[in-house]
């Protein structure tokens, strides 16, 4: 028994998913709960990927409790760019990215001290930024640089990192988009905090045109240049590596994110088990259209 | 790790809700038909919550009040009586059917606040007088006092026989003939003035003239004097409000009966349905010891509320356990607590359709039932304007301690401090300034304001001060609807007369659960594509 498949009057063969029939139809079925700590837990995560041989950023130090926050200095020694970021954070809260210059600290060009990071480390732990507030780890990582295929999309002086998010349906690719960072959304490439995001081609793997707060562009905001048709660096290999993490995470309906780094090239950043519905809007395609 | 698929039951999913359906309807119908469960006792009437404060200032003598108490009669339900003696001595007398409240003390000093507060329900009442029945009729001695005359009734005098004569008064008529010649006498003859003051059945003949005392003093006198047994009635038109001001009115006794009759607003054999009797015969609703600065007033609300007590009676029954009202009486669990339990499963309906068919975020899935939950105590103006001065406060607070860098949970502890002190402010000024409203503010659910705070705050820094304004109106928004439904009294009445309603909207859960569709929002946020589509 179901109410009609809709309650409001809209054109009929609508192939685009709502959040009801992404739970409903995707995520109930395809994501069993006990799964999910697979992906929520970003530190689990990355080492099922490695196991796997699927590229991920390098770790540096994890601090789980306060005592381990004494010696990250030294852990860190010779890093001169790194990210703190909580693990089982959402939405990109609580992720700080560091540059260490004359071993002082900034923190998008603001001088911080070491107090300042300890201080936001102690936040995470208590859970300022987990779901439901409940006890976190932190975690420093290796920052990634965007790859230039990549940065060519971007304002020049933005700091932040694009990422590419795949979602698969098991080993099935279904929609692809990059998401970008804008001043607006302050170096953070969230959609919802303004963040662009640009539709891919899965035959060629060049790039579509955009949404930007559920709008469809054709052209960056910022910038104001062309979104459509550049190709999208290792948009191949991504492929390969994202059809292998389903089973690997044991989920069904997800959301990979790849960052382009400039050195070492496509790497996850994280999983995601409830993927967001904006990517259609970015691809001017419907997701129910792909999957039933 | 291979990926599991599992989809839902389509079966059980089509089956449960049915079941639940099935199984309410039968609980109904076996309560209606079998346990005598009536839909009257649903239906809601209208009722009063009187509140009677008299204040006085003690100088160390000894004080006495007392005042006339209503009792259920048959156009009349009294219930839910509460006194408020302050430190005095309080008892009720049961004198010649009249019922009186009294308070006293050996010297009390200062100023006290005494209050006599209950529920009323009140019903129309007519009566038809057979228009056969001779002027004379027999009269049982326990009525014979009934016909005696009086300093304030003089039936006896000689004017008053005059006053017959001349209205055509005799044995000869009908006794219908003869009451209608006095009440129309009484009613027209006189004309009405707002005395204050008590004014003798001789004293308003002669300056025809006479407020409601005095119309039915002489009306008395006219029906004592042609045989008719009639007695005076003192009490209350119920009005939402407050005033001081009581009523008399008239009762003549036919054939066993007594018979009301109102000659100052003008109800023949009938008792209206916003008249409350408060006593008999000639008495002073309140009497008290002078030079007291003695004040009184009631203070009246209109409630609407449902005949429950009915479903009491219930309670013999072996399956009483299905009267849930009567089981919760006996288990001296609050049936004010019983009304917010049993209707939570109701108020969240409003949660379930702004959140899955509508598409609206608001601070907390639950929270804005629980919000409207602490809106019970101050109603629903008050506690949306309270719930947004704390969300100001608090996010104000909020604002300040970002400076201060603090940990999670102390932060929160120390904005929910803040705003226990600020509703603490507000109750000493709703107390101070006497709005009693706002003193209620000390019922409201704390903990929940404090987490609506934390999480208003939050969005406002992660997401902008729009995105959190604009929250924390849906917050308001789905608060006030589910206010709405938990409130009613008349679903208040369904739900606790028949639970099973639960059941129904379980069922109703199951199946929005299963809803698929868009929800509302998301023609707005999908519309350009949308559009494209529909070409």
């Amino acid at each position: 028994m179901r109410l009609p498949k809709n309650l409001f009057p809209i054109p009929s063969g609508i192939g685009v998913m709502g959040i009801n029939a992404r739970n409903l139809d995707m995520i109930y079925p395809y994501n069993r709960r006990n799964c999910f700590p697979n992906v929520d837990d970003k530190l689990l995560c990355k080492r099922l990927l490695q196991q796997n041989d699927i590229p991920t950023a390098v770790t540096y130090h994890v601090v789980a409790d306060p005592p381990s926050l004494r010696n990250w200095e030294d852990k860190l020694a010779g890093v001169d760019h790194f990210v703190v970021k909580p693990n089982t954070g959402y939405g990109g809260n609580g992720i700080v990215l560091v540059t260490r210059r004359d071993g002082r600290y900034y923190i998008s060009g603001e001088p911080v001290t070491r107090e300042d990071i300890d201080f936001h480390i102690m936040q995470i732990l208590n859970g300022a930024f987990s779901l439901d507030n409940l006890a976190d780890t932190a975690f420093f990582e290796h920052k990634l640089v965007n790859h230039p295929g990549i940065q060519a999309f971007i304002p020049p002086e933005i700091e932040g990192v694009g990422d590419v998010r795949l979602i698969y349906r098991q080993e099935q690719i279904v929609m692809a988009m990059l998401r970008l960072p804008t001043r607006e959304s302050g170096g953070k490439a969230n959609l919802h905090q303004g963040g662009l995001g640009v539709g891919i081609d899965l035959d060629t793997g060049c790039s579509l045109h955009g949404s930007h707060r559920n709008n469809v562009i054709t052209h960056h905001p910022e910038t104001h240049e062309p979104l459509k048709g550049r190709p999208v660096p290792f948009f191949r290999d991504m492929l390969t590596y994202g059809a292998r993490i389903s089973d690997i995470v044991g989920l069904g309906y997800i959301g990979v994110d790849f960052v382009c780094d400039r050195d070492h090239g496509p790497m996850v950043l994280e999983v995601n088990a409830r993927p967001g519905l904006n990517i259609q809007i970015a691809n001017q395609a419907g997701l129910r259209d792909r999957l039933i | 790790m291979p990926v599991i698929v599992r989809h839902s039951s389509r079966l059980a999913v089509a089956v449960i809700p049915a079941l639940l359906v099935i199984a309410a309807s039968v609980m109904a119908f076996y309560k209606i038909t079998y346990l005598g469960y009536n839909l009257n006792a649903v239906i809601q009437s209208e009722s009063y919550l009187l509140e009677t404060v008299l204040e006085f200032d003690g100088h160390g003598s000894p004080v006495e009040v007392s005042m006339a108490l209503p009792q259920s009669l048959p156009n009349q339900t009294v219930s839910d009586e509460a006194f408020n003696s302050a430190d005095l001595k309080f008892e009720v007398v049961e004198e010649g059917g009249n019922r009186r409240g009294s308070w006293a003390s050996q010297g009390t000093v200062g100023r006290r606040r005494l209050g006599y507060t209950a529920t009323v329900m009140t019903r129309n009442q007519r009566f038809l007088i057979d228009s056969t029945l001779p002027a004379v009729q027999p009269i049982p001695d326990s009525v014979a006092q009934f016909l005696l005359a009086d300093s304030a009734i003089q039936a006896d005098s000689p004017e008053i026989a005059a006053l017959a004569d001349s209205l055509g008064i005799a044995e000869s008529r009908t006794l219908l003939d003869n009451i209608d010649r006095i009440y129309q006498f009484v009613t027209y003859g006189l004309r009405y003035v707002n005395y204050s003051g008590q004014t003798d059945a001789l004293t308003a003949y002669h300056i025809g003239e006479a407020s409601c005392g005095g119309k039915s003093r002489l009306m008395v006198a006219l029906a004592r004097h042609a045989g008719i047994p009639a007695r005076l009635v003192g009490g209350k038109i119920l009005e939402a409000g407050q005033s001081t001001a009581t009523h008399i009115w008239v009762d003549l006794y036919v054939r066993g009966y007594w018979v009301p009759f109102c000659p100052t607003n003008k109800y023949f054999a009938e008792i209206p349905s916003n008249y409350l009797i408060l006593y008999y015969n000639e008495q002073p609703f309140i009497t008290h010891t002078r030079d007291i600065n003695f004040k009184f007033y009631f203070n009246l609300r209109k409630r609407l509320v449902s005949n429950l007590a009915g479903l009491t009676g219930l309670k013999s029954h072996p399956l009483d356990i299905l009267n849930v009202w009567a089981t919760f009486k006996r288990s001296a669990i609050s049936l004010e607590l019983l009304r917010i339990i049993i209707m939570l499963p109701i108020g969240v309906l409003a949660v379930v359709l702004f959140r899955n068919i509508i598409g609206i975020e608001t601070f907390g899935t639950f929270m804005p039932a629980l919000i409207a939950i602490g809106w019970r105590d101050t109603g629903l103006l008050n506690g949306a304007v309270l719930f947004t001065l704390i969300v100001l406060f608090g996010a104000g607070v909020r604002y300040f301690l970002n400076r201060l860098q603090l940990l999670h949970t102390p932060r929160l502890a120390v904005i929910l401090s803040a705003v226990v002190l600020f509703i603490l402010l507000l109750t000493g000024l709703g107390v101070s300034m006497g709005f009693l409203d706002l003193a209620r503010v000390a019922l409201f659910p704390m903990v929940i304001m404090t987490l609506t705070v934390e999480r208003f705050s939050l969005i406002a820094e992660e997401s902008g001060m729009m995105k959190a304004v604009k929250m924390a109106f849906f917050t308001l928004l789905v608060a006030t609807c589910a206010f709405a439904l938990m409130a009613s009294r008349f679903l208040q009445a369904v739900v606790i007369s028949f639970p099973e309603t639960i059941l129904l909207v379980v069922a109703l859960y199951i199946y929005i659960g299963r809803y698929s569709g868009f929800r509302l929002m998301e023609l707005l946020r999908f519309r350009h594509i949308l559009r494209q589509e529909s070409r």
